[in-house]
């Protein structure tokens, strides 16, 4: 069930009605049925999947918390016959044990995941019942984090088990996230709502936005991407360009409006949902347009793959031989880099089942590299004009850079095969078809005159929104007026119904994060 | 509360007539083009009773003249027919008509019974955009809907033409508050000569059976007429084009014979009728013009008198008036057809009529 479909919206409005009705008492029961008949809508193949990671997880957790509580029990009881030592050494045989089970889980939760979305990069006919499930990459990362935060002590188990399963199978985030960390959605997730109209407008309103951009923007420029990317022998040079430049604002569009639609529809709800992106095409370096794009996944890297990589004994081992070595620099460096690249190349990996994504990801993390090694550089390069750095032209220059870096390493999304996307790329500067190729996307690449006019505007309306919600948040200041917002509402739910590109004779894509 | 549901309301009814706006907007108006899109929608303008309804597809629509039929008898009749109008579409349509209506006699042509699926889903449309929002509509377009069309988008025509916002001309603003009628009574009036020269003869086919689902609705057609006491005629146009199979005959005669309802082949009784498909067709032997479209309805007109005894309300004030604003349309479309035509023979070869040089 797409979010761009005639039955999410009856979904969706059968499940508010019940939602506010009898002082919110079915609440509970009623979002874990809706994230079941959401999921299953996909297909109950996919279903079995998630609830055995679900429930695997759950058990795992329990089982850890359990061991947790029995050593501490211990500890309690036997606390002045026990020396200082002899409870340290409890303590370590309870984590040992709760590792233990942390590790099986893992293997589980991440082994049906690498099963079911990477073997067939190995195997080439694969059977049907080992398809990927519905959004396998998020419950199962939401999964993992929640187990390990466990384990580490951040919160407790849940014990209610459909309180676990309302948050793993949590159905907003079911298309493309975001990665939601339990200590932060469960705050609103189990709490019962009563009507609140300004926020509802306010979701509503943020919902609208979104469906405006996967709509309007992002799937009027499919034909293009299609057209550009399905012929590179005939587009090359400019046309890679313009393709560049295309699917920047069509994956924006695209990942940032389906984000709009969830978090809306969860406030909806009135449960408040993580933000997945902070404006990411005004980031004036990688890193930062790495903490702007997709947050909650790259903190699940940081926290659950770099961060425990990065302090591991063997790393710290090998940075310590380094050091004794004499080579305190490359001690440092050396493992910063190794486990940048690794995090980079599961990144890539986490996107798609592909040696394009693994490239991609391992793009990212050389950038970065490069950025981070030309930091003493950058700061006497400042240091010597020192007005550039407030300079808006500069800033300006640097938002750009970053962007067009980040978008043509995304040409590794679109072409097939890692060889043919940088042999396009570089195509670019051999390019002597520029005054045929804008010719061209002025009305033979699948888009025509009105559909540019379109996706212009709706960029320009993107960029507008972007700027003027730097100082403060417009859905919620305009849902404190309610027939500001009434007029906002229905101007985008018409614009999104008139301008939209979906129905017959337009090959509506899904979103295309929900592929990763 | 009585203030904030006033509110709701007010602001529920606002964002309504803005769609409706928009919808009305951007639906295809087939006033100058596509005429055949209005002829399904054109029914609900009808003020008097029919005596006798005819539904089907194009042999419907561009054979049947109620005007003629009018002139000739006094009886009262309409043609809701368009353009491939399957069989289950057919059947929701007289459906629809007898529940609001309850005429002597339901005409269907049976032509569709060859046609198994729709193939194109723009007749779809024609047929079902026209129906107004009713379980008859909905009937409709379930039983008739392609692989890519979906309900919601016949229950909100906005979801499926939407994408006219771009192509919208001068037609979509002048009729965008109303629609002149462009049928005659659901008749389209045509006054072209194409002469049917070298018609094709039908090759051989695998199959000659009619599809499960077409004699299910044929049923239901018939088992409709029984309930409402309507007599059912079903009817074969004598139209050459497409070729009609005898064996196509003969499954139409047996269903006939085992429900007991009528059937006449009128391509037999071409002669009869006094029909010359050298003159009297306007694009080869598909449809007639309106002269054969005139013989064929007073044919048909004193078949209904004299096989059915119907009798004509000439003399009845409400019909008479009805239908003298009718024929006066008729014949002013007709004497502009003929006189367009006139113009188009006197234009030099190439050149179009009215043309500029």
């Amino acid at each position: 069930m797409s979010f761009a479909s005639v039955e999410f919206v009856i979904f969706f409005a059968a499940l508010l009605a019940l939602w506010y009705s009898f002082g919110g008492r079915l609440q509970r029961g009623l979002l874990l049925l809706a994230n079941m008949v959401f999921y299953s809508s996909a297909g109950l193949r996919g279903l079995a999947y998630m609830l055995l990671t679900a429930l695997a997880t759950y058990a795992s957790a329990r089982a850890i918390d359990g061991i947790y509580g029995r050593s501490d029990a211990e500890i309690a009881a036997r606390k002045s016959e026990l020396s200082k030592d002899e409870r340290k050494a409890l303590k370590a045989a309870a984590k040992a044990s709760a590792k233990r089970v942390l590790v099986l889980c893992l293997i589980l939760d991440i082994g049906i995941l690498a099963a079911v979305k990477y073997s067939r990069m190995f195997i080439k006919s694969v059977p049907a019942w080992l398809g990927a499930p519905l959004a396998v990459s998020f419950y199962t990362f939401m999964a993992v984090a929640y187990l390990v935060d466990v384990y580490w002590k951040r919160f407790p188990a849940e014990k209610d088990i459909v309180r676990f399963l309302t948050f793993i199978s949590f159905f907003p985030q079911m298309v493309q996230g975001p990665i939601s960390r339990y200590g932060d959605l469960s705050a609103t997730l189990f709490e019962r709502h009563g009507f609140d109209a300004a926020s509802f407008r306010a979701g509503l309103l943020r919902a609208l936005w979104g469906y405006s951009k996967k709509l309007i923007i992002a799937d009027r420029l499919a034909p293009l991407i299609r057209t550009v990317s399905g012929s590179p022998a005939q587009y090359r040079g400019a046309y890679v360009l313009i393709l560049v430049a295309a699917y920047a604002v069509q994956l924006y569009a695209d990942f940032t409006g389906g984000i709009d639609i969830t978090i809306g529809i969860s406030r909806m709800l009135g449960i408040r949902v993580t933000e997945n992106f902070r404006r990411p095409y005004f980031s004036k370096s990688t890193a930062e347009y790495w903490r702007r794009w997709h947050i909650t996944m790259g903190s699940w890297f940081r926290d659950y793959v770099f961060y425990p990589l990065y302090t591991s004994k063997a790393v710290s081992g090998m940075s310590r031989k380094l050091r004794e070595a004499g080579h305190p620099a490359a001690a440092q460096r050396i493992s910063m880099w190794l486990c940048t690249m690794l995090v980079w190349a599961l990144t890539g990996l986490w996107h798609g089942a592909s040696m394009n994504f693994v490239v991609w990801g391992l793009g990212n993390g050389l950038i970065i590299m490069i950025s981070q090694e030309l930091a003493p550089a950058y700061k006497a390069f400042h240091a010597r004009f020192s007005g550039l750095s407030g300079n808006t032209a500069y800033k300006a220059f640097c938002c750009l850079r970053t962007a067009f870096l980040m978008s043509a390493l995304n040409a590794l999304d679109v072409y097939p095969g890692s060889g043919n996307a940088l042999a396009q790329l570089l195509s670019v500067f051999r390019a002597g078809n520029w005054s045929e190729a804008f010719t061209a996307a002025a009305g033979s690449l699948g888009l025509a005159p009105h559909d540019w006019a379109a996706v212009a505007l709706g960029t320009a309306a993107m960029l507008c929104f972007s700027l003027a919600e730097r100082k403060r948040g417009l859905f919620d200041a305009a849902a404190e007026k309610p027939l500001l917002s009434y007029a906002v509402g229905t101007a985008l739910a018409l614009a999104v119904l008139v301008f939209g590109a979906y129905g017959i004779g337009f090959d509506a894509s899904q979103f295309i994060y929900n592929q990763f | 509360m009585t203030a904030k549901l006033t509110k709701i309301l007010i602001k529920t009814a606002v964002f309504l007539a803005l769609l409706s706006l928009c919808t009305g907007l951007l639906m295809p108006k087939y006033v100058e083009s596509l005429e055949e899109g209005s002829f399904i929608a054109e029914y609900y303008r009808e003020e008097v009773p029919h005596d006798v309804l005819f539904v089907g597809d194009c042999e419907a629509y561009g054979n049947f003249s109620p005007a003629a039929i009018w002139q000739r008898s006094g009886i009262s009749s309409f043609v809701r027919g368009s353009a491939q109008q399957l069989i289950p579409q057919t059947y929701w349509l007289a459906a629809e008509m007898l529940e609001r209506e309850t005429p002597k006699l339901l005409v269907v042509n049976v032509l569709a019974m060859t046609e198994p699926e729709q193939t194109n889903e723009a007749y779809n449309r024609m047929t079902v955009d026209g129906m107004r929002l009713s379980k008859y509509k909905i009937g409709a377009a379930l039983a008739s809907m392609t692989e890519e069309e979906s309900l919601s988008s016949y229950l909100v025509p906005l979801l499926r033409f939407h994408s006219r916002w771009s192509e919208l001309s001068s037609e979509d603003f002048r009729y965008l508050f109303g629609k002149p009628l462009v049928s005659h009574s659901g008749y389209l009036l045509e006054t072209g000569v194409k002469p049917a020269e070298n018609v094709p003869k039908g090759r051989p086919l695998g199959d000659y059976s009619f599809s499960g689902k077409n004699l299910e609705y044929l049923g239901r057609i018939a088992d409709l007429c029984e309930e409402k006491g309507v007599r059912l005629l079903l009817v074969k146009a004598p139209t050459v084009y497409p070729y009609w199979y005898p064996q196509w005959d003969e499954n139409v005669k047996s269903f006939a014979a085992e429900r007991g309802v009528d059937y006449i082949n009128l391509l037999e009784l071409s002669d009869e009728i006094g029909l010359d498909m050298m003159t009297d067709t306007y694009d080869a032997g598909l449809h007639l013009n309106v002269s054969g479209a005139e013989k064929l309805s007073f044919w048909f007109a004193d078949m209904l008198k004299e096989r059915y005894g119907l009798e004509g309300h000439a003399g009845d004030p409400a019909y008479e008036a009805a239908w003298a604003e009718k024929l006066g349309r008729y014949e002013a479309a007709k004497a502009a057809g003929y006189a367009a035509q006139g113009a188009a023979e006197a234009a030099p070869a190439g050149q179009p009529a009215g043309g500029k040089i």
